[in-house]
């Protein structure tokens, strides 16, 4: 038994120094146990192990080193090759890398919060409109009744003018939150203190802040003595209460809240109108207790709504709940794409293991006969494969370290034009993690594409090879098994293209989308109008001020040379922000308001139809005339008038937004649906209604400015009219309108663009490894070419021949590849628009492409055979 | 090409002691190890983790050869292989010797001279 297991220890060490050394060791243990006896033996067992685990890897080592050496010299010897497998594996790995990178950052690391796994986002939804926002008094009643979440904060969006501090004044994003908030999410600034419920009521007591650290080093020079001073917010003095730690990126605030970096309190009066249960506006967070699924806080929140619907019928309308992890909440729309991605980019790995394979067989063919002289020097075939294994695994290496050119190219790229549906991209990098991934995708390819050449080996007869006799046969195993490479080489290429080619369909289609308006030539810029100039407890008042401020501006802007119209909106179509209300006809108030249907609400300067180049199908446009003073009036697009009036004509009639004692508007004018929640949205009821005629000042708007050449030319001149208006005015997000729509399509355009990538290099791939292949064959069959056509073949004849031989693998390969990508059509289901997962058309352009590119590059081998002197192949055998 | 011994001095310890080992005849492996360790009364114990690799270099360096003659079938293992010294090993052993006994007269010269 100890022999045994003697032996079996021996396995450890390379098949080389054991059988020169084996059954010598092997002796010398029997004699050593035998000479110590029973007793001894623990301790002889003992040594023995220690030795072992010092003597196999130095001999291992040894046996590497020695290989390692004269597989660089076989690389050296042919450098073309080497070189090509080396870039190859360099793109597939690289590519595979930066994607491991971005999925690394954006889905695996945790988010920023204290035990994150158990928040939550939870909304309110109701017959006929999708889960969303909260008004204040449920957010109340859901807090004091769902045991589910241990505890529970509303938040909503803010902008802050600060100002003073010898500074210019500066716009930031807010978020006005309930005090649990931070307790909520686990993260406590790191400098003073978080607001509590003291302070989150309605009053002076709110006027306390906390600062992001990006805010704090911006504005206030990282200066600790900030906490517990009065700043200038919006006119306001307030008091910084704390500053949260520097590396803390709030994803809430990022993504749902325009990167707020400051924190209020909510700190709302419970009779205020804006607190009611209709007033959903608040986004509400919770915290599961331990145990809890979010299943179960559904369940809980849903049975709390119907109760609150019993108690408040004019409120609610059928309430329901939904109760989303956070994690799913940010990640659940980015997945599908980032899982198409990164299947596209394993594809893409695939192919190049197969194209490196390929390489390897024609190097491996060519070195036959020196194979073949060391197995007669007595070299064993396992032998030979561990030397060809190390050649693989250098190449393999030096592709992980070439990779990470590729890899850092793609990243800069991503960072630069990543959807910003897609969090965290920022903190995307080059790491210690994605250099082990690139170690590990080194290691993964030369498992897959070293095994070919062992293959070949095991197929050849070596004996035979020296003997000469097989120099001269055309290989037909050889080419069986590069053929079946270029086959599958062409199937991946075929479904990356087909998968880029629906994306890409999709997108077309969505940017052939009639917008309804015109976002070409058109500047556009936010601005926000606040401060003791403009503010007034009399609403009417401020009104009157901030419309004054905003002629003012457009009057200057359309005096400048070079703008054609301006104008402006408060919320900018497919600018991704919403604003609906309830609708209805002043003549028909419904039995149950709440069973209005909702429109989307445009507070517009006048000019603004002009601007857009919005057709006005029915009536008109505003004018100057419809004025703070003047009979309120509106504009419905085309789908709200033909549901609202069937058979009728609007104009002059009257509706109402909101409750049915809100105002009556007349109707002066039907213009065309406009896109305003994504191009891939339908329109839905659209109202339009001058900012003069508002029942708050519309301080924030974005402004319009139609150019008659380059928009993005005309920023310089436009910032300054505003700075001349009113300096303390800030303007931010000045950029063209067609960039805005573009990015409207993010993650689809985004998907677009690198699968895009992937496919044109899975292309290059298969038609390089194509080329190569037939490229080896007509050098093989030389001698046969020859002959023919000293027997009188023509020329046309030898290139069919060779061609038919391209056509097999191309063939099989595109028949593979087009059921492979009916297959995985589903993958990018998600992202497709207009375009069927199976669309015919695609397909077709798919194989035509691959058809017409595969000739073309057999072509070239094919012309080269017939260029094949007869003579002088003849004469070199 | 004239041998020179010198080239593969110095060796190491349990080097020199293998190829004196071998110096009175052939042996095997086992047989080394137990030579060396009656030899220096067990002041130098050789594991086959040593032993072998040192084998495998002599071998390479024509120090070592294996033997082809074998004791008797009735002592006789036939997995054993037996391993005798070459002349260019007992020169190299040799050379070892003289540089070591040289190291020694001169460090017991030099430490006298302090003494004195």
């Amino acid at each position: 038994m100890h022999e045994r297991l003697f032996r079996a220890l021996l396995r450890l060490l390379p098949a080389e120094f054991r059988s020169g050394y084996g059954a010598d060791m092997e002796a010398a243990f029997r004699d050593e146990r035998r000479a110590r006896g029973g007793g001894g033996l623990v301790a002889l067992w003992l040594a023995t192990l220690l030795d072992m685990l010092r003597l196999a890897p130095a001999e291992q080592w040894d046996v590497f080193q020695r290989d390692a050496r004269v597989g660089l010299r076989a690389l050296r010897a042919r450098p073309v090759v080497s070189l090509l497998a080396v870039a190859t594996l360099g793109l597939g790995i690289g590519l595979n890398v930066a994607m491991f990178a971005v999925l690394d950052a954006v889905l695996l690391a945790p988010l920023p919060y204290a035990d994150a796994g158990r928040l939550v986002v939870v909304q309110e939804g109701g017959a006929g409109s999708l889960p969303g926002n909260l008004g204040y008094a449920t957010f109340v009643d859901l807090r004091d009744r769902v045991q589910a979440f241990s505890s529970l904060a509303a938040a909503t969006q803010s902008y802050a003018t600060l100002a003073g501090d010898g500074r210019d004044a500066e716009r930031a994003s807010a978020m006005r939150v309930s005090a649990s908030y931070f307790d909520l999410i686990g993260v406590r600034p790191a400098l003073g203190r978080a607001f509590g419920a003291s302070e989150d009521r309605p009053g002076e007591a709110r006027r306390v802040a906390v600062l992001s650290d990006r805010l704090w080093r911006r504005r206030f020079g990282g200066d600790p003595g900030v906490i517990g001073r009065l700043i200038d917010v919006s006119g306001a003095p307030v008091t910084v209460l704390g500053v949260m730690p520097a590396g803390f990126e709030d994803l809430v605030a990022r993504r749902l809240f325009d990167d707020a970096e400051l924190w209020t309190p909510l700190g709302y009066d419970p009779s205020a109108s804006f607190a009611c249960r209709t007033c959903r506006h608040l986004r509400a967070f919770g915290r599961l207790r331990p145990g809890l699924s979010e299943d179960q806080a559904q369940r809980d929140v849903a049975a709390a709504l119907t109760q609150l619907a019993r108690e408040h019928p004019a409120d609610y309308d059928a309430p329901s709940a939904r109760v989303t992890t956070l994690d799913d909440f940010f990640l659940g729309p980015v997945r599908p794409a980032l899982a198409a991605l990164s299947a596209g980019v394993a594809l893409l790995l695939l192919a190049a293991c197969a194209n490196v394979a390929n390489l390897l067989l024609l190097r491996a063919s060519e070195r036959g006969h020196e194979l073949a002289v060391r197995t007669a020097l007595g070299v064993t075939r396992g032998r030979l494969a561990r030397q060809l294994l190390t050649e693989s695994a250098l190449l393999a290496a030096a592709g992980g370290v070439a990779g990470l050119l590729p890899a850092w190219a793609l990243l800069e790229a991503i960072a630069a034009t990543g959807p910003a549906q897609l969090p965290r991209l920022a903190s995307v990098a080059l790491d210690g993690r994605a250099v082990a991934a690139a170690a590990g995708f080194s290691a993964l390819s030369c498992m897959i594409f070293g095994l070919v050449p062992l293959r070949h080996l095991a197929s050849q007869d070596l004996g035979k090879r020296l003997h000469g006799a097989s120099r001269h046969t055309p290989e037909s195993r050889a080419w069986t098994l590069r053929a079946s490479l270029v086959a599958s080489n062409v199937a991946m290429a075929v479904v990356l293209l087909v998968g880029a080619g629906l994306l890409l369909r999709s997108v077309t289609g969505l940017l052939a989308v009639p917008t309804g308006f015109d976002s070409a030539r058109v500047l556009t810029l936010r601005v926000d109008v606040s401060g003791p100039r403009y503010a007034d407890d009399e609403p009417a008042v401020e009104i009157g001020r901030v419309s004054r401020f905003y002629e003012g501006v457009l009057g200057e802007l359309r005096r400048l040379p070079g703008v054609v119209g301006a104008s402006g909106v408060s919320t900018l179509p497919l600018g991704g922000g919403h604003d609906s209300m309830t609708l209805h006809r002043a003549d028909r108030p419904a039995a149950r308001p709440e069973e209005d249907p909702e429109a989307d609400r445009f507070a517009v300067l006048p000019g603004f139809f002009e601007t857009l180049r919005i057709p006005v199908l029915r009536g008109r446009g505003f004018d100057a005339g419809d004025a703070q003073a003047a009979p309120r009036v509106a504009v419905l697009n085309a789908g709200a008038a033909a549901d609202l009036f069937p058979g009728e004509d609007p104009v002059g009639r009257e509706i109402r937004l909101g409750p049915p004692d809100a105002e009556a508007r007349r109707i002066v004018g039907v213009v065309a649906d406009t896109r305003h929640r994504g191009l891939d949205s339908a329109s839905g009821y659209q109202v339009y209604v001058p900012a003069a005629q508002w029942a708050w000042a519309e301080s924030t708007m974005t402004l319009l400015v139609r150019t008659s050449g380059a928009p993005g030319a005309m920023a310089p001149a436009v910032r300054t009219v505003l700075r001349e208006t009113d300096p303390a005015q800030p303007v931010t997000r000045v950029r063209p309108y067609g960039e805005i729509v573009g990015a409207s399509l993010g993650l689809r355009s985004f998907a677009t663009s690198l699968l895009g990538a992937f496919a044109a290099s899975a292309l290059l791939l298969a038609l390089g490894g194509l080329y190569g292949a037939l490229g080896v064959l007509v050098r093989q069959r030389r001698r046969e070419i020859g002959i023919r056509m000293a027997l009188g073949a023509a020329s046309r004849e030898i290139r069919r021949m060779v061609l038919r031989q391209a056509f097999g693998p191309v063939a099989a390969g595109l028949a593979c590849g087009l059921l492979a990508a009916g297959a995985a059509g589903r993958l990018l289901s998600s992202l497709l628009y207009g375009v069927p997962p199976h669309d015919p058309a695609t397909f077709a352009a798919v194989s035509a492409l691959l058809a017409a590119s595969a000739a073309g590059a057999a072509l070239v081998p094919a012309w080269r055979a017939t260029r094949t002197d007869a003579a002088i192949t003849l004469r070199a055998e | 090409m004239r041998f020179d011994a010198t080239r593969h001095l110095p060796l190491t310890p349990p080097c020199f002691q293998v190829l004196v080992a071998l110096a009175d005849g052939e042996k095997h492996g086992y047989a080394i190890v137990k030579e060396v360790e009656r030899r220096t009364e067990g002041k130098v114990v050789l594991r086959t983790g040593t032993l072998y690799p040192i084998l495998k270099r002599l071998l390479d360096d024509m120090l070592v050869a294996e033997s082809s003659s074998r004791p008797g079938p009735a002592l006789d293992d036939e997995r054993r292989r037996y391993y005798r010294l070459t002349p260019r090993g007992r020169a190299v052993a040799l050379a070892e010797a003289d540089r070591l006994e040289e190291a020694v007269l001169q460090a017991r010269a030099k430490l006298a001279l302090q003494k004195a």
